[in-house]
């Protein structure tokens, strides 16, 4: 019992005090990152509207679209749907449609992190292609444009046997069908 | 000896008990975790209201399809340790996983295996930005996308749009998963856009440990009410919330109580340890706020604290090493209730290698007309504008010392803070300090206890040819009769 109890408390035995190098990697490690808004291809965003003609909104929606500081994004096929949720440098769209529901996420913010830059880079991020994920039957398609990160989920009412939730080609036709219908700089 | 044995016996339950593997360390054979202990959310709550919880593999656990057979409502899946399921094997692409794809977040077991029992939480402020038939995203204040999967749709208590404080009621943890049940958890997982190179699914697993940890750590007594005179906050008591690395809190003698913490201040634009007093005031009022020193522990000469009062935040920088043992903050309005606090961050500046020190010791309201003396009809100033520091050596924050953060800022078309913190705390949140026992709270010493143990486990086999087999797996347990 003796050994037993020498051993426990050898365990919890107080831990060598951080020395400075140390301490400041573990701060590091807990610390936030650093979020700054990202910088908005205005040119280009606008480009795009006046060549693609946007969509036809509800005159509410577009109202709210228009209000935005960041460049509006929806499938210009489920555009005249869908609800928009804003904060200052995001929007989240929400597009019902018959048996899913597709949700529209847009970052206009980023976390600095550079310690993950390479990983990033090693995975093709920046390249313009888009990256396709998938869990519990909630596709997902991840790609930037004009400066903004998005995401284009896709959740089915039947997720096991809907193909729009295990093949992507749906969620990247919609990813192809967007259209810039409204934001400001 | 048999007495340090039973004291070590004697510990509270759930400090004991709580244990989890490393991360990136998964199931044996469901895949290549990834070692990151990052916390990619500091100061997070856990995502469900009570412990205990349990983050384990669905799929690889008891009663999954890859698992050793089994039910899912086995002992053994409500058991710790926790085990990391980030990055677990799947088919699709994930880049921060070292296969190149894997699961996206963490799939964690509330405390019994019933369904539409155990509660769901916020674990930031945030804007709920969509909800489906089992999913539920939360946009953060901070600017992360967290969401949750398989609450019963019934039971979400929240709406597309609504703001939310942290610790909110979100929903119950359920099988959800419209047509074809699941198991009985919570998938939870979170996206930020990094480095402006598109979104990224980051690691879950060690903001999980140190928010669940914070809530073990939760005392069961409520934070206590401060009179209408005011009081003492001290760090011995459940007002008190220490945040960040444990190791780099340490502990000293003195000061109200006979024990305080304190940290060395260093270069940062975010904190990394950061303390916070929940006040609750018995009635509104203006008071002289006061921070405790010890000069052994405080040296700091631009320490920041912050004041959320009356629904207001006012910034103090304060030269920590001028006379004590009370350094005056300022004249601040508080109102009744609670929702306000007072933090103190570590990242002043100030180069790690001065070891300049940064207190958190307790903190003083004095009402400034004391209860029961009339005020001779004296027209209160406003509410904090201009309001002169009291003390030498305490300004408002100056443009020298960098913003702990700067969120995304809250939905709603309001604009962001530009200072947002990655915690802003709320009511009802009763957090304890990080730190697990106090034990020989020697001069300087660092706390000895951590909060967890690592087990000796096996290392994840290389990563598994991803396939359907996990969605087949689910496709079987749905017809495994519930237990």
């Amino acid at each position: 019992m003796k050994k037993l109890a020498l051993l426990a408390l050898v365990g919890s035995a107080a831990a060598a005090p951080p020395n400075a190098v140390e301490e400041v990697a573990l701060k590091a490690r807990e610390a936030a990152a650093v979020v700054v808004p990202v910088q908005i291809d205005w040119p280009a965003a606008e480009a795009a509207r006046a060549a693609d003609g946007g969509a036809i909104l509800p005159e509410s929606l577009q109202k709210q679209a228009d209000a935005l500081r960041l460049p509006v994004l929806l499938p210009a096929s489920l555009a005249g749907s869908a609800r928009l949720v804003a904060g200052p440098t995001w929007y989240a769209a929400t597009l019902p449609t018959d048996g899913a529901q597709v949700v529209l996420h847009a970052f206009g913010h980023t976390h600095v992190r550079p310690e993950l830059l390479a990983e990033q880079k090693a995975a093709g991020y920046g390249s313009g292609e888009p990256r396709v994920s998938r869990v519990h039957a909630l596709l997902q398609v991840a790609f930037e444009r004009f400066g903004l990160a998005f995401t284009l989920d896709v959740e089915c009412a039947s997720p096991e046997t809907d193909p729009r939730c295990s093949d992507p080609a749906w969620a990247l036709g919609l990813v192809d069908d967007l259209v810039v219908v409204g934001g400001r700089p | 000896m048999k007495r340090a044995l039973l004291l070590l016996l004697t510990l509270p339950a759930n400090a004991q008990e709580f244990r989890h593997d490393p991360p990136g360390q998964l199931v044996p054979g469901s895949g290549q975790g990834r070692a990151d202990d990052r916390v990619y959310v500091p100061g997070m709550r856990f995502p469900i209201e009570a412990a205990p919880a349990f983050a384990n593999s669905q799929v690889w656990g008891n009663g999954g399809l890859n698992g050793p057979g089994g039910g899912q409502c086995d002992a053994v899946n409500y058991s710790y340790p926790w085990r990391d399921n980030y990055c677990e094997s799947r088919q699709w692409d994930m880049p921060l996983c070292p296969a190149g794809t894997g699961h996206q977040g963490q799939d964690i077991r509330p405390a019994t295996c019933e369904n539409r029992r155990h509660r769901a939480v916020a674990a930031e402020n945030g804007t709920i930005t969509s909800i489906g038939g089992y999913s539920v995203n939360l946009m953060s204040d901070s600017g992360t996308l967290h969401r949750y999967l398989h609450m019963d749709p019934a039971s979400v208590a929240v709406r597309e749009g609504q703001q939310v404080r942290r610790g909110d009621f979100m929903g119950l943890v359920s099988n959800a998963f419209n047509d074809t049940p699941t198991t009985i958890h919570l998938h939870y997982d979170l996206q930020q856009n990094v480095n402006g190179q598109g979104t990224v699914f980051v690691p879950t697993y060690m903001s999980l440990i140190r928010s669940y940890e914070e809530l073990l750590g939760r005392p069961a007594e409520p934070c206590d009410v401060l009179p209408a005179a005011g009081g003492v906050v001290d760090d011995q008591g459940p007002c008190f919330h220490a945040f960040g690395p444990p190791a780099t809190w340490r502990a000293g003698n003195g000061g109200e109580g006979g024990t305080l913490r304190w940290t060395y201040a260093w270069v940062s634009a975010n904190p990394g340890n950061w303390a916070r007093w929940d006040l609750h005031l018995a009635q509104a009022g203006r008071h002289h706020v006061a921070v405790r020193v010890v000069p052994e522990f405080a040296s700091s000469e631009r320490a920041l604290y912050r004041v959320r009062h009356q629904g207001q935040q006012t910034d103090f920088i304060v030269d920590l090493s001028q006379p004590g043992p009370w350094i005056e903050l300022g004249e601040l309005a508080f109102a009744a209730g609670g929702d306000q606090w007072i933090e103190v961050y570590d990242n002043t500046g100030e180069n790690r290698d001065l070891e300049r020190r940064i207190i958190a010791d307790a903190v003083r309201l004095e009402a400034v007309v004391p209860v029961g003396v009339p005020d001779m009809g004296v027209e209160p100033p406003p509410p904090d504008q201009g309001v002169e520091p009291r003390d030498r050596g305490v300004a408002p924050r100056d443009e020298g010392v960098e913003a702990p953060d700067q969120g995304a800022g809250g939905g709603g078309g309001v604009e962001g803070d530009a200072a947002v913190r990655p915690d802003r705390g709320v009511v009802g949140d009763r957090g304890v300090p990080p730190l697990q026992d106090a034990g020989e709270t020697g001069d300087g010493q660092v706390f000895s206890v951590p909060r967890a143990t690592f087990d000796d486990g096996c290392q994840g086999a290389p990563g598994g040819g991803a396939s359907w087999w996990w969605a087949l797996g689910l496709l079987a347990l749905r017809r495994r009769p519930k237990s």
